[in-house]
């Protein structure tokens, strides 16, 4: 059962579908590689393996993990970039 | 934590599921931002031959090898084919995908002695 989507303000979507390990990731790095720093991300990602996952890859790529609730994730790309 | 992985793959013709597998952990690590490399030797060469690669499908929740490969390499990732196994089955230089290169141990030893961990199916 997918619970409802938490009231997060986000810039963009991104929707893993029903991908799991391997393709949710690097789909999402492909997607994201081009965005700018601080852009706030709403991950979708019904991958049961999701919760372990998403957290692993935000600590490797320097991404922040601002908020989750699965199948729901808002990330904040790369904040330590972020030019003031 | 280290900046560089290695997958090695030994499989292709002789079990498409470790080889698939073997791409989706390499998906998972270049699209960590870790510099990857897959290093193909013995059966598992096969995987950068298109027409090879092609065959392998092992269905729902993989995507077919082909998809997984070009994925890799659209994301930056690394593929070096063993050239003595290369040379063993007659496959030339001209017949592995775009992206693949031909290489050695010396370029394996090299990679994991700086440091890169290494996973193997």
């Amino acid at each position: 059962m997918t619970s409802d989507l938490p009231s997060w303000q986000f810039d963009d979507e991104f929707d893993g579908g029903e991908e799991t390990c391997g393709r949710v990731i690097v789909n999402l790095y492909l997607y994201i590689r081009d965005q700018k720093p601080g852009r706030r991300v709403l991950v979708i990602s019904r991958d049961p393996g999701a919760p372990v996952e998403l957290p692993a890859w935000c600590r490797m790529t320097r991404n922040q993990l601002t908020a989750k609730q699965h199948p729901y994730y808002l990330i904040t790309l790369k904040p330590e970039l972020i030019k003031e | 934590m280290s900046k560089t992985f290695c997958v090695s793959i030994t499989h292709c013709k002789t079990d498409g599921d470790k080889a698939t597998l073997g791409f989706v952990v390499a998906n998972a690590a270049q699209g960590s931002e870790k510099e990857t490399m897959v290093f193909l030797s013995s059966d598992g060469v096969y995987c950068a031959v298109p027409e090879e690669m092609a065959k392998i499908n092992e269905g729902g929740p993989f995507a077919p090898l082909k998809d997984l490969v070009e994925k890799f390499i659209k994301a930056g990732g690394k593929i070096y084919v063993c050239t003595p196994c290369m040379k063993k089955r007659d496959i030339s230089e001209s017949a592995l995908v775009a992206g693949a290169t031909p290489a050695g141990g010396a370029a394996l030893v090299e990679w994991l002695a700086n440091g890169s961990p290494c996973v193997s199916y």
